[in-house]
């Protein structure tokens, strides 16, 4: 009893960890991993199963209804009834019996080898089945139709339509953005590391909003300035470029080492 | 009829059975170091010696090979001696395999955590050790096969055929995946490249599992269950069905590791369909074993032995189950490459062959030593302890692996992904890591708990080296053949059995081999993609020999959230010049594919030395000692000339030349560094990595892809 008692606490852990994933929450999971984690319950159903067989009181009544249950489903001959099925060889000590093979498992192996036959006929004879290449194809074409119908009921940023941000919220989201991706780079300050000095009044590639939009959309890749168009939505870039610009005001500590200048100086980056 | 009277060999398999749990411990707890590394970097100690990516393919290798190869010996050399009713062969066989695998183990560490690595998974050990493994595993196969034909037993038990398929198909998985042109003693090339190494190779690590891992221990099964219950065999029947459809239909189902890469289309296929066939087949085995518990229910109440193998049996029929639902592509295609994976081999590995080997443990010591166990209550507690481990472990794998996936596949609505930043999918599920360590952990407390159980069994005990048993002489005359019952036949003919068993396993590998080898249009070339150069190449063993390939793929899979993150996925015609291919079969970290020329050079090499300070908060052990190693360059122009061999196309006399073009190219980017502030010399390690990762999946961008 103690046992059965340990075993529903393992499974009912095992249940609750199941269960969390589901409630993960705004992931929409494929439909195949749903159906494989319904299986997967329904095996630990059966063990759970396997498992009381084993134990039940002996001679209890609903060991002996399970007991007839398995018979029927695999037609075996009752251990009672075993010795017409026991071969007389033996092995070491060890007998055999010649029970028939369970017709359920027979079905399994025959549905199995049907399906994969159709499987390599759908795919590969008739062809109607999508290859690989075809299959990301259409997931390409049906995602860039679901972005067509979202763009046009939202206006994006872009590079043609980006304006420089100057009140303190977009400031401070664009602050955040700074932080996780480009302070790696640049210095917590755009002081400047690997990647230039941020805070000096000199540009390389110009120092208006749409110019610096333009390099954290496009990238410097042979500079090694990454394209963040992929990472980034336009808004976001937006507000990354306007923090980046209004940058300087920003006060540095003493002992942040500047990045020396380079590019050119534009003193008053036109702002539109 | 006259009596023998002949004794066992009881020393040989005490040896085995001591080894087992020796490496058991060892194997176990580098799985566990491996583990907290995950989320505790630190713990890489910043040693190359030490670092996850040497350790990983040590614990594989050592739980597979060491432990369960170990206790696969041990469960042979006791029941074919019983089962032939005879000595084993020739006893100096015996403990040539025995002190041959002691000694392959020993270097396999040794050079692992040299980084002597082929970077193939489970075939990592270098080719001198590879050979070794051959002769050893013939003379183990030799040993085994003459003492079946002098047995006293008619007939060959069940457990025999799985043995002797075993040793058979792991001969050929072995010596077909190792074939090599060596450049030194500790270095060679594999002879297939790319696409072709992948199949090879997969094809090898499907059945390592299959003909290492699965058939010998349902041979095991079959003896030690029916042994331990006084049960019956449920189905004679059922025996001889699942045993030959197993052996045929697993040897094709090696493709199924690589769904939605670049391997043809038609071989993947293959790859999912017989993973599917194989779901009977494999629960034959686990219905053959479970039902023949029938009227013995309230034994495994009682008795640990058979706990133990119950649930090994169920865990057996579980993985068995859910590797051909991850072969199905859709599910694939959400798994692969993520902890899921990690869930599934430890379902086996935990639960199938540690479990059975533990109740075999129990069940074979008191046996050897004339006595009863020393504790029944500590078995108990082993088992409930052991068991609880699986349930941590798994349960957190498989929580951590949809995560991954999930976090990986999730766009915004504007068509961006919603976690493009790698590290922040890893962070995710550093909770999970933690949980797993916990359930590792339980694991090894339960095996300890056997080790001392079993220590003072022996210790009670008196140990019979040799077990003196008498049979009737065999009457040589085989069964004719007759229709009603047609395989008494081969169970009466050792040979003609051996050669059938050889047919059915060949037969998969050489469909799937022969046209992906021979036929053109299966991996078409292309025009671009040009060989390494000797820097880029010296890089590629470097990665290599720090086991990269153990967290980073290079295989990006046509999916548009793998395109999105990574770039044009992966062609054929890409790999061409791979010796070997390092596609990896997990993602720990982002694919690195496409990674040449994504980032700078002075990044890469910040990141070396301490990945953190380019992606803060990473996982990534840090790799000072590339920035203080010299690049050995000596042998160069035997690498170039080795892959010359392999139909690599260096233009002629180009190993003459090949270290003044390395020289040069290293420079080239010690320059670029040094302008950057960075204090480092042309002739370091890290130059050549640099250079590697710098050249990754470029080929394709330069030109238009031609196929032809």
């Amino acid at each position: 009893m103690r046992n059965i008692f340990k075993l529903r606490i393992v499974f009912a852990l095992v249940l609750l960890n199941f269960s969390n994933i589901f409630a993960a929450g705004d992931f929409d999971a494929d439909a195949y991993v749903n159906i494989a984690f319904l299986i997967f319950l329904g095996f630990l159903a059966l063990i759970t199963f396997v498992f009381l067989i084993g134990h039940s009181k002996s001679g209890s009544e609903e060991k002996a209804m399970l007991a007839t249950i398995l018979h029927k489903i695999n037609d075996a001959k009752p251990v009672e009834k075993e010795e017409e099925i026991l071969f007389d060889h033996e092995f070491d000590g060890i007998r055999e019996l010649d029970n028939n093979l369970p017709p359920w498992w027979k079905a399994l192996f025959y549905i199995t080898i049907i399906w994969s036959a159709a499987y390599l006929v759908y795919y590969h004879v008739f062809g109607s089945g999508p290859s690989s290449a075809e299959e990301y194809a259409n997931e390409v074409r049906q995602a860039e139709i679901a972005i067509a119908a979202y763009t046009k009921d939202n206006v994006l940023i872009n590079l043609s339509n980006v304006t420089l941000l100057t009140d303190a919220g977009a400031l401070s989201k664009g602050k955040i953005i700074y932080d996780k991706n480009c302070a790696t780079c640049h210095g917590n300050y755009g002081e400047g590391l690997v990647g230039p000095n941020l805070i000096d009044p000199n540009w390389i590639h110009g120092g208006g909003i749409k110019d610096v939009y333009k390099v954290v959309e496009q990238g410097v890749v042979e500079k090694g300035m990454i394209s963040w168009k992929s990472l980034l939505s336009g808004k976001e870039m937006q507000e990354v470029s306007s923090y980046v610009i209004n940058m300087k005001n920003n006060e540095v500590p003493a002992g942040v080492v500047l990045k020396p200048a380079q590019g050119d100086i534009i003193v008053e980056p036109e702002s539109e | 009829m006259q009596l023998d009277t002949f004794k066992y060999d009881n020393k040989i398999v005490k040896a085995f059975a001591i080894a087992t749990t020796i490496w058991g411990v060892v194997g176990m707890l580098v799985g566990l170091i491996i583990a907290l590394q995950l989320f505790i970097p630190a713990l890489s100690f910043n040693l190359e010696y030490t670092s996850f990516g040497r350790l990983r393919p040590l614990h594989t290798n050592a739980v597979i090979f060491a432990f369960i190869g170990n206790a696969m010996f041990m469960g042979i050399y006791y029941s074919l001696q019983r089962l032939c009713k005879s000595r084993m062969f020739n006893d100096t066989l015996s403990w040539i395999n025995f002190w041959g695998w002691q000694i392959i183990i020993v270097l396999a560490a040794v050079t692992f955590l040299l980084g002597i690595t082929t970077s193939k998974e489970y075939a990592e050990l270098e080719w001198p050790i590879d050979v070794l493994i051959a002769v050893v595993w013939v003379v183990f196969g030799a040993n085994m096969i003459m003492t079946i034909i002098k047995r006293r037993e008619k007939q060959m038990y069940v457990a025999i055929w799985f043995y002797i398929s075993t040793f058979v198909t792991v001969a050929v998985l072995h010596i077909v995946n190792s074939i090599a042109i060596p450049v030194d003693l500790v270095k060679s090339y594999p002879v297939y490249a790319g696409v072709q190494d992948a199949l090879v190779q997969w094809w090898y690590g499907h059945n390592a599992v299959a003909f290492f891992l699965t058939t010998p221990f349902l041979g095991l099964m079959y003896y030690f269950l029916p042994k331990a219950a006084n049960r019956p065999v449920y189905s004679y029947k059922l025996s001889i069905i699942h045993f030959w459809s197993l052996i045929f239909l697993y040897i094709w189902a090696g493709p199924h590791h690589l769904l939605y890469s670049a391997l043809p289309d038609w071989a993947q296929s293959l790859g999912t369909v017989f993973s599917i066939m194989l779901i009977a087949p494999s629960w034959g085995g686990m219905i053959n074993g479970l039902l023949t518990l029938r009227g013995a229910w309230d034994k495994v109440r009682e008795e640990p032995v058979l706990k133990f193998m119950v649930v090994a049996i169920t865990a057996y029929g579980m993985s068995t189950f859910e590797g051909p639902l991850l072969s199905l592509k859709g599910v694939n295609a959400f798994a692969h490459f993520t902890d899921w994976i990690i869930a599934h081999v430890h379902i086996g590995g935990l639960g199938w062959n540690g479990f059975l080997i533990f109740g075999i443990l129990y069940w074979i010591v008191p046996k050897l030593y004339k006595t009863e166990l020393y504790s029944k209550k500590l078995a108990n507690y082993h088992f409930w302890v052991g068991f609880l481990g699986i349930v941590f472990y798994a349960s957190a794998m498989y929580w951590s692996g949809v995560t991954q996936s999930l976090m990986w596949k999730q766009f915004t609505p504007t068509g961006l992904l919603q976690y493009p930043n790698f590290l922040e999918t890893v962070l995710q599920i550093v909770p999970m890591y933690i949980i797993r360590s916990v359930g590792g952990l339980l694991y090894i407390l339960g095996v300890l708990v056997m080790v001392y159980n079993l220590y003072k069994t022996m210790k009670q005990g008196k140990f019979v080296e040799n077990e003196e048993a008498q049979a009737p002489a065999l009457d040589k005359k085989p069964e004719k053949f007759e229709i009603s019952k047609p395989h008494k036949w081969i169970e009466t003919r050792p040979v003609q059995f051996t050669l059938l068993a050889t047919v059915a396993i060949l037969i998969g590998g050489i469909v799937e081999f022969i046209p992906t080898f021979l036929v053109k249009t299966n991996i078409p070339t292309i025009s671009s993609v040009t060989p390494y150069s000797p820097l880029e190449l010296q890089g590629r063993d470097i990665y290599i020999r720090e086991g990269c390939n153990n967290c980073h793929s290079q295989l990006v899979r046509p999916f548009r959230s793998e395109t999105e993150r990574y770039g044009e996925y992966s062609k054929a015609g890409e790999y061409v010049y791979d010796h070997p291919f390092l596609w990896g079969s997990k993602r720990t970290g982002p694919d690195l594919m496409r990674v040449g020329g994504k980032y700078p050079n002075q990044w890469h090499y910040h990141h070396m030395i301490d990945p953190t300070t380019m992606s803060p908060g990473s996982l990534m052990p840090p790799y000072p000692w590339l920035a203080n190693k010299t690049l050995e360059i000596s042998n160069t122009g035997t690498k170039i000339r080795a892959l010359q061999k392999l139909g690599v196309p260096y233009p002629e006399g180009f190993d003459q030349i090949a270290i003044d073009v390395l020289v040069k190219q290293a420079e080239e980017i010690a320059l670029e560094l040094q302008g950057q502030g960075i204090d480092v010399t042309a002739e370091k390690e890290i130059i050549a990595l640099i250079a590697y990762l710098q050249r990754l999946g470029r080929d394709i961008k330069a030109t238009p892809v031609v196929a032809n």
